[in-house]
């Protein structure tokens, strides 16, 4: 748990950050592959191509992502795409964010806003 | 083509937005971006024709308008809010992270680049602009002697008759810093004349080159008298202060033994008015001031 130390700064994320980083644990990706990603999930409201990208520059310069090496995109052949990975650091603030939000949906069935687990 | 030509109007309309967005941003995320909604549009195209496209046009605008401004007020990287220096440190550092041997190279040619005028610099400066280590390095001068009656050698070593005979002259040795043997056969075979010359201490510390400049002198007179053989003696006196300054010197025409010497020139090692008899090495004297 040491390691987890100093991650609270980084808690809570955004919405759209918690997305990004639910989507590069599975592999690499670029924004508009995440934001189908988004879309697939069943998110009301999907980020904007500028709220995508102003938050992935957010997360690289923060540690959380990093930028994968360039390739072209298999439709248009060009390099125009930023590819992203998750860093090991983003892995653990992922993990943290997604206890958070457990307690806090624990805690709100306790509370009788959701109807509790059906075991 | 239609459908080409709804997309290259979109591409257009997607890349007049970026300018909303900051340089730094646009630098950075604009092809992506750009990118990322041709992606969009592509599907819309696919899925809800023209009308639907339009709706992205709007969204697209909508979306910068407000992200654009917003990234200008908050910038999303810590070195865009540095400022112009903390651009310029991000741009080399990502220089030198994606092309390393770019990288490499301008360093190591800065390195050898910078190495190379350091010593031309500091060879320049202790050889030709430091002045030498004596009273008056200004006004020294190398001296030699025409032997052309009795030899071919028009410019060769001060005699020791010329130094037996300065007591009878307004000219003084005051000093030497140094001698260059005449090279008159095998090299170990002792030199059998010498003179005095003057030379600048660091160039005889660099393996025996001789600067680029010194004064020359020769005699006006073409009637000279028997070259001495008191070598001895010569080596003697030689390895001893002399040259110092008198009257006659210091209007640059000095007198030696009978005859007038005067300035010729300044003279390179290995200029012609250096006789190819000359060795080519300087021996110092210790420096006498």
């Amino acid at each position: 748990m040491d390691r987890d130390r100093g991650i609270d700064k980084y808690l809570p994320l955004r919405r759209v950050e918690f997305h990004i980083l639910l989507s590069l644990v599975a592999g690499e990706r670029h924004g508009y592959g995440i934001i189908q990603e988004i879309e697939a999930r069943g998110e009301t409201s999907v980020p904007d191509v500028g709220t995508m990208y102003r938050a992935l520059a957010r997360m690289a310069e923060s540690g959380l992502i990093e930028a994968a090496p360039r390739r072209p995109a298999p439709d248009t052949g060009d390099e125009r795409r930023n590819y992203y990975r998750i860093t090991a650091l983003g892995r653990r603030v992922a993990r943290a964010e997604a206890q958070r939000l457990e307690l806090l949906t624990q805690a709100a069935r306790l509370g009788g806003l959701l109807p509790k687990e059906v075991k | 083509m239609m459908r080409n030509r709804m997309l290259n109007m979109s591409e257009r309309w997607f890349r007049l937005l970026q300018r909303l967005y900051p340089p730094d941003f646009r630098d950075d995320m604009s092809n992506a971006v750009v990118e990322a909604y041709m992606d969009r549009a592509r599907d819309v195209l696919k899925s809800g024709g023209r009308i639907r496209l339009v709706a992205l046009w709007v969204r697209a605008l909508v979306d910068s308008m407000h992200n654009g401004p917003a990234e200008r007020a908050r910038p999303a990287a810590s070195w865009r809010r540095a400022g112009n220096w903390g651009r310029d440190i991000e741009l080399v550092r990502r220089r030198i992270v994606r092309s390393p041997i770019f990288a490499a190279t301008t360093i190591g040619t800065l390195t050898i680049g910078l190495g190379m005028f350091a010593v031309v610099y500091t060879a320049v400066q202790k050889i030709l602009i430091d002045p030498m280590p004596y009273k008056d390095p200004g006004d020294l001068y190398y001296v030699w002697r025409d032997y052309g009656p009795i030899a071919d050698l028009k410019r060769g070593a001060l005699a020791g008759t010329d130094i037996a005979e300065r007591p009878k002259t307004n000219a003084v040795i005051e000093g030497a810093a140094g001698r260059r043997c005449l090279a008159t056969g095998a090299r170990k075979v002792p030199p059998k004349q010498s003179f005095a010359g003057l030379f600048r201490k660091n160039g005889v510390l660099m393996n025996g080159w001789l600067p680029a400049a010194h004064s020359g002198y020769c005699r006006q007179s073409s009637r000279e008298t028997a070259v001495s053989t008191r070598i001895a003696h010569w080596f003697k006196v030689s390895t001893l202060a002399f040259v110092r300054r008198s009257t006659a010197h210091a209007g640059r025409a000095p007198n030696f033994a009978v005859s007038k010497w005067v300035k010729i020139s300044a003279a390179p090692r290995f200029s012609p008015l250096c006789s190819p008899l000359c060795s080519p090495f300087f021996s110092p004297f210790s420096m006498i001031h």
